[in-house]
């Protein structure tokens, strides 16, 4: 794991959030740390439930109730977020770190139009009058591709097509020139033609613009053509952190391969498709040990002693397993928390 | 553009004929109501006389101070509205006339002509319905946007005193407090309007608890808009209109308690006029004097049902299963 760095926006380390519910808390998430150098992707990829998004929602300081930050420092710039008072959180929210969601279809108010939707963060953020505003509304509209933008920022979310309200939610959030997008699975409501539009949409924009990205997906086959660096999150912990493609060419946890023999390969002999036995375990009864172990193919007795901590490899690729390769390089600490 | 939200609820409203036609019902009682003054007055709109132009309805002109301009001898060209009395005009020579044409739906025990003042009672009973229906409206969204947008401890507390209300019988309620206030056309107004809001209330609590999860509520706060913004600009125009449907029954409803309260005298006192106190009136004529009790009656059953297929109308042409794209 990198430690401080000047080219780094994003600092997360030892992240923790958890749910106060009446049958007990629920760890969503636990010592979670990355970061991403300015202008590059980082994919956290993981199964539905695993955290990714109450992580990607704590960086805004918007973990719903009754989810709370309780450990961990998310450092943007070197800014901690975890201490600013809410009104200097809604000053970093848009201007700063921007999101769009996985459901476009229902990300975008009814009753208001697009148009006000978009100039709604911008005026917010900006000292301009509504007419400058609206300026900027149509021309990122134009950007995001949205034929005939000046007609169109009138009208109302039901008159667009899930990918074009998509487009409109990118414009929303880039409208404000956020250095660092969130996107939480912004394509997996989508068609798959409409899939690789907006994820060349994001690609051209990020490069224009010099942006940093968080891509949240379950999908390998996005993060392959778009991250630069991969985390792969189950149940709550980072488990595997590297290059992207290193990831993809030798992946050390046991998980990381059990999602890579879940995809169906183009070519090779066809054979039935591997699946990681198991299910997640649930949040309230996380195992002890490896929480992986129930689930895994090469887990023994040692597996259970005590949590597994994050071992560094070659590259700055880690993972949370004891069996994982030979070459290992340190034990990598957690960067601080 | 005509497409937004409350554009698809009129054109789902429009399908429905007789909403549509209690809709119109309602709007034509709106303006009898404003125009009561001009359907029904004892002056004439114009009055010329030896090259002198008089309005005698719209300014007070002294030369025509104590002059009963509908008697004999008073020559000239003169307009006079449809019901040539004002409401609390009596005339003890024709007390308790059935109707006849010179007063259309007759007269009551002291002579005065039921047109006239049925047009001001409805003046008075659509005035209290609408503005005891406003506050209790304005009370309720705050309690439940509180309770809904806040939810915990606010929540608890709104909740339970939502109950608390719930608990007194409303009608009961009411005329305690009209007994102890003594009764007038303002007290009727806010004690419905401070007892009545408990419904709009859950109604809110309810749509603020749902919309509080949706994507676009997330997507609004994670673009840095505050809290009072999204209560009042992304939640409140979406819980609006099942408040709307419900304001629309409770308008019917406020009508029917002000005429039960001035039925029982507790309501609007004598002489203005509401359809609840003609009804009073009539009492002690019921059993020869049939258009005494029978008209106001009428007033109300019809307003009654207009605004309640008004409401219904409005119900189903909010129903997202009704509404398409």
């Amino acid at each position: 794991m990198k430690t401080s760095d000047e080219n780094n926006i994003l600092e997360v380390g030892g992240l923790g959030v958890s749910f106060r519910m009446p049958e007990g808390d629920v760890n969503a998430v636990r010592g979670v740390s990355f970061s991403i150098a300015g202008g590059e992707t980082l994919g956290l990829v993981g199964e539905s439930g695993c955290g990714k998004s109450v992580t990607a929602f704590s960086l805004l300081g918007l973990v719903p109730p009754p989810g709370e930050i309780i450990s961990g420092s998310i450092r943007y710039r070197g800014r901690e977020i975890t201490s600013l008072v809410e009104d200097e959180l809604r000053s970093v929210r848009g201007r700063e770190i921007a999101m769009i969601f996985q459901e476009p279809m229902t990300s975008l108010n009814p009753v208001l139009s697009i148009g006000y939707q978009i100039i709604e963060g911008v005026r917010r953020h900006f000292d301009i009058g509504e007419k400058k505003a609206m300026d900027v509304a149509v021309e990122m509209l134009s950007s995001v591709g949205i034929p005939n933008p000046e007609k169109r920022y009138h009208s109302y979310p039901h008159e667009f097509s899930g990918g074009m309200r998509q487009r409109v939610m990118i414009a929303m959030a880039l409208s404000m020139s956020p250095s660092l997008l969130i996107a939480d699975e912004p394509t997996t409501a989508l068609d798959v033609t409409i899939q690789a539009q907006i994820l060349d949409l994001l690609l051209r924009i990020q490069k224009e613009r010099g942006m940093t990205m968080l891509l949240i997906t379950h999908d390998l086959g996005i993060v392959a053509n778009i991250a630069d660096h991969i985390a792969i999150m189950y149940a709550g912990e980072i488990v595997e952190y590297g290059r992207t493609a290193d990831i993809f060419r030798n992946p050390l946890h046991p998980y990381t391969r059990g999602l890579f023999d879940a995809v169906p390969k183009i070519g090779g002999k066809r054979k039935r498709l591997k699946t990681i036995p198991g299910t997640v375990p649930a949040l309230t009864g996380i195992p002890t040990g490896c929480v992986f172990h129930p689930r895994c193919p090469v887990g023994s007795a040692e597996c259970l002693e005590s949590p597994i901590e994050l071992f560094g490899f070659r590259r700055g690729q880690t993972a949370r397993c004891i069996k994982a390769g030979g070459r290992r390089v340190t034990s990598a600490k957690r960067a601080s928390g | 553009m005509k497409s937004g939200y409350w554009y698809r609820v009129w054109r789902e409203f429009k399908k429905n004929r007789l909403s549509v036609a209690a809709g119109i019902v309602v709007v034509f009682l709106f303006f009898i109501a404003i125009l009561a003054p001009l359907l029904s007055n004892d002056k004439p709109y114009v009055y010329i006389k030896e090259n002198q132009i008089y309005f005698p309805i719209f300014y007070s002109h002294r030369d025509l101070d104590g002059i009963d301009l509908r008697k004999a001898g008073h020559d000239g060209f003169k307009i006079f509205p449809p019901i040539k009395y004002s409401y609390s005009e009596y005339d003890l020579d024709s007390i308790v006339l059935p109707p006849s044409s010179k007063h259309i739906l007759g007269t009551d025990e002291q002579g005065r002509d039921i047109a006239a003042r049925l047009i001001y009672g409805a003046r008075v009973s659509i005035f209290i319905g609408f503005i005891a229906v406003a506050i209790y409206v304005s009370i309720g969204i705050m309690m439940g946007a509180a309770a809904g947008y806040y939810g915990g401890i606010v929540d608890l507390i709104i909740s339970r005193l939502i109950e608390l209300m719930l608990c007194f019988p409303t009608f009961f309620l009411i005329l305690t407090i009209l007994a102890l206030w003594g009764p007038s056309l303002v007290s009727v107004m806010v004690v419905i309007g401070l007892t009545g809001w408990t419904g709009i209330a859950r109604i809110v609590r309810g749509e603020f608890l749902r919309l509080r999860e949706m994507d676009y509520i997330s997507a609004a706060k994670a673009i840095g808009v505050n809290d009072a913004m999204i209560i009042l600009k992304h939640m409140l125009p979406n819980s609006l209109a099942p408040v709307l449907v419900s304001a629309t029954f409770g308008i019917a409803s406020t009508i029917l308690i002000e005429s039960s309260l001035s039925f029982l005298g507790f309501g609007v006192q004598p002489p203005t006029p509401s359809w609840g106190e003609l009804l009073n009136q009539s009492r002690d004529f019921m059993d020869f004097a049939w258009w005494l009790t029978i008209i106001p009656g009428f007033a109300i059953f019809i307003t009654i049902t207009s605004y309640n297929l008004v409401g219904e109308g409005l119900q189903d042409a909010i129903d997202p299963k009704s509404m398409k794209k």
